[in-house]
């Protein structure tokens, strides 16, 4: 054999030794690898910066929360149970904790963009399906309903788990995910059979733990321009450095017009006027809604659901007109009133809060924050002992 | 990018080995051919795979009848194909609407009615390499005559979405060889091509392609330091990311044992725009030489025709980038430039000899002076003319307009 052709061999033989090695340490990652002294998934360990947590990671963090004994609450959800607006020492999900005690552990895996469904709630599906005590809360507002579990920002998580075997067999919510691919234009639908492929690949061989791995701990690899020149750095070395709110008279003056238009938009797409000056659903809406509901949360996640709808800013809500306002209060209460008769607890978040608890239209302050943890404590106890 | 896409990755995990494993080059090619069209169709769609059928199979027949009229027809509908493809909407919107906007309303409504929503999938490589056949097979070169060999140079996946555009007289017989005997070392030479590939185009490009949207959003607010910086990235981001891809072009179809001609030869070392021009995608460039310079007239009918043809060639070669006036005027910008540089040294005289001395016993001159010249070529490449007049400027801390 020429040398030529004995270092070829060799070069070959390393790259497949290298690759079957770092499947190897992507599946010993995928076991163990999470982010230290987790809070929550703030910007520096979010999609934002091209971090993209893998599914085995949210499993990892709720399960080092767990003991058994206890009952776990897996707060999912988007950027508001995130806690965006709120510094870490005053984080929402941190108060929920101290009010609920020492009988259950919280841990917060909302997403900044995602839908109730995606991510925490997929974590807490499989957790339950292996008998571990589960509760779980997340947020969306009245038109958002459930959301899809693929797609957005934070879908790779479905498709994460369903490769892994995570999930509940669950035929209506296979079947409306078939469907809504095939709704799909055909670029769209080429890049979720690639996120699906890549799922299905991290399987296998883990890459996306491994790497994922190395960013938190080593060196990340990826621009972004939130971090910009500290793109490269370990994530594990950026700390949560969420902002702490604007002074009151600086927080909702931005696009305020535009601001209006979405709190406006929650309503006016679902209710209609019905007889005598009441307001009712619009049916196609309706049946929409409860249609989200039924093929997305599986029936054995149902009874230990916790759904906010959360409403608007004072600040906005008192611009309304009042008639608005009342089409407001009754889109609110008319949907978590669908959400309750598929057996999941719904409660309105918002009512009794003040400009002071919001750092722009949606978003929660300190303050706000402690608010919602007393009414979702309040509700997660009941939850558990009905 | 087609090349990191899981589909991909899935594809080659299936296609090479059992290529390897196929020993006999009658069992390797069917399945070579057979990977090369599922490819095609993955990435091109039906959409996209028609037309390519359409302009090949016309292209094969006519080559096969080796009659010069019927060469002649093959590439007026290999040209006609690209154009309608590629520049109708511009023809009708940036050309005939500069002088009727109401017949180029119209017409461009009727194109749209029969336009897919995009061109088919590297047409512009398709176009050449089929011109390039029916051009030597009009001048005497003798046609492929087996179609699956046809095939294959038409669809070879390693080179099918952004070249190197081949040549079909080095690529049939580099293609039986690869056929008939692989090697090792092939594999081996292929594997580190990709990976330097993979490391310029993700590691690198892609990077500075994220930090360059951005930066360039904001290019106003950038001091003149940064703006450099910016100028810099631009560059380095082009010329890794397209010869990073072409490393991985080339390193995949090594892996076939076929080897495709080199596309970049460290192009700013270039230490003249001429130099440049044989360093930096050289594939493209002989191919223009050859088919349009050369039978333009070239060089051979005096200084003046050679200047206007070397206008045209490099204004082509910028619309052939793209449908859109910046892509002309970045051809422009470099046709002016080679002007230039075959010119200066008789039309200035004697201060043009001394500059040419000047250049000649300093080369690192020549090296800064060109890579400047390419560097402010490439904010016409990737910007609106106005827009990139006014990076310039900033460049030189000026406030344009």
């Amino acid at each position: 054999m020429t040398t030529t052709r004995l270092s070829s061999w060799l070069l070959l033989g390393g790259i497949l030794t290298g690759f079957l090695g770092s499947a190897w340490q992507g599946r010993l990652a995928s076991a163990y690898s999470k982010p230290g002294g987790f809070r929550r998934f703030h910007q520096r360990i979010s999609p934002d910066t091209i971090y993209y947590p893998p599914y085995a990671m949210l499993e990892a963090l709720a399960l080092a929360r767990w003991q058994p004994g206890k009952t776990l609450v897996i707060i999912g959800g988007n950027s508001i149970l995130n806690g965006v607006g709120q510094p870490a020492d005053e984080l929402w999900s941190l108060r929920l904790q101290e009010l609920l005690g020492d009988s259950y552990v919280v841990v917060n895996l909302a997403f900044r963009g995602a839908y109730p469904m995606q991510g925490a709630a997929l974590v807490a599906e499989s957790l339950l399906r292996r008998d571990i005590a589960v509760l779980f809360v997340a947020n969306t507002n009245p038109p958002a309903a459930t959301g899809r579990a693929p797609g957005g920002a934070s879908g790779y998580l479905y498709w994460q788990a369903q490769y892994q075997n995570q999930l509940v067999p669950f035929a209506a919510r296979a079947e409306s995910i078939r469907r809504w691919l095939d709704s799909l234009p055909p670029l769209e639908r080429q890049q979720q059979a690639e996120e699906r492929l890549g799922a299905h690949l991290e399987a296998w061989f883990r890459q996306q733990s491994l790497w994922h791995h190395v960013g938190y701990r080593h060196i990340f690899t990826v621009w972004n321009f939130v971090l910009a020149r500290d793109f490269w750095m370990p994530r594990a070395s950026l700390p949560d450095n969420e902002p702490s709110a604007q002074p009151l008279h600086d927080r909702f003056q931005n696009f305020l017009p535009q601001e209006m238009a979405i709190v406006r938009s929650f309503s006016e797409s679902l209710a209609v006027p019905g007889a005598a000056d009441q307001w009712q659903l619009e049916a196609g809406s309706r049946q929409r809604l409860s249609a989200d509901i039924e093929t997305s949360i599986v029936p054995l996640l149902r009874p230990r659901t916790l759904i906010l709808l959360c409403e608007n800013a004072p600040y906005y809500l008192d611009q309304l007109s009042p008639a608005e306002k009342a089409r407001d209060a009754f889109v609110y209460s008319a949907c978590a009133q669908i959400w309750r008769d598929h057996g999941i607890a719904c409660e309105v978040a918002g009512a009794g809060f003040a400009p002071v608890d919001y750092i722009d239209r949606a978003h929660l302050s300190g303050d706000g924050g402690q608010k919602l943890a007393q009414l979702v404590a309040r509700k997660i106890t009941q939850l558990n002992h009905p | 990018m087609i090349f990191n896409t899981y589909w991909f990755i899935c594809f080659s995990a299936v296609f090479f080995p059992v290529y390897w494993l196929l020993f006999r080059p009658v069992w390797r090619k069917p399945w070579l051919l057979a990977g090369c069209a599922v490819f095609h169709y993955h990435f091109a769609g039906p959409a996209g795979v028609i037309p390519i059928i359409v302009i090949g199979v016309a292209t094969y027949l006519v080559a096969l009848t080796r009659r010069r009229f019927l060469c002649a027809a093959g590439i007026v509908l290999c040209v006609a194909a690209l154009c309608f493809y590629k520049y109708a909407l511009f023809f009708c919107a940036d050309l005939l609407g500069a002088f009727n906007p109401g017949a180029a309303a119209a017409l461009e409504k009727q194109v749209r009615t029969v336009l897919p929503g995009a061109a088919p999938l590297g047409i512009s490589f398709f176009a050449f390499e089929f011109v390039h056949y029916l051009v030597e097979v009009w001048r005497g070169q003798e046609p492929i005559r087996r179609p699956g060999d046809f095939v294959l140079f038409a669809i070879h996946f390693p080179s099918l979405v952004a070249g190197p555009i081949k040549r079909y007289p080095v690529y049939v017989p580099g293609l039986q060889a690869g056929l008939a005997g692989v090697t090792v070392d092939d594999v081996a030479a292929g594997a580190q091509r990709i990976a330097l590939g993979l490391v310029k185009k993700i590691v690198l490009a892609d990077n500075l392609t994220l930090a360059i949207s951005f930066y360039g959003d904001g290019f106003a607010g950038l001091s003149t330091g940064q703006a450099w910086l910016f100028l810099a990235a631009l560059s380095a981001r082009i010329l890794l990311d397209f010869s990073g891809y072409t490393d991985m072009a080339l390193g995949l179809s090594r892996l076939l044992g076929v080897r495709l001609p080199e596309n970049f030869n460290y192009p700013y070392a270039a230490t003249s725009l001429q130099d440049f021009w044989q360093r930096w995608h050289m594939s493209l460039t002989s191919w223009i030489r050859d088919y349009v310079y050369i039978p333009l007239g070239g060089n051979r009918h005096g200084r003046l025709r050679q200047l206007v043809n070397g206008l045209i060639v490099f204004a082509l070669c910028g619309l052939w980038h793209g449908p859109a006036w910046h892509f002309v005027l970045w051809g422009l910008w470099h046709g002016v430039g080679l002007m230039i540089n075959f010119s200066y040294a008789t039309i200035l005289g004697s201060v043009g000899r001394g500059l040419a001395g000047v250049f000649a016993r300093l080369p690192a001159l020549g090296w800064v002076v060109t890579l400047l010249y390419v560097a402010f070529g490439w904010l016409l490449f990737f910007y609106e003319p106005l827009r990139a007049w006014t990076m310039a400027a900033k460049l030189f801390a000026l406030h344009w307009p």
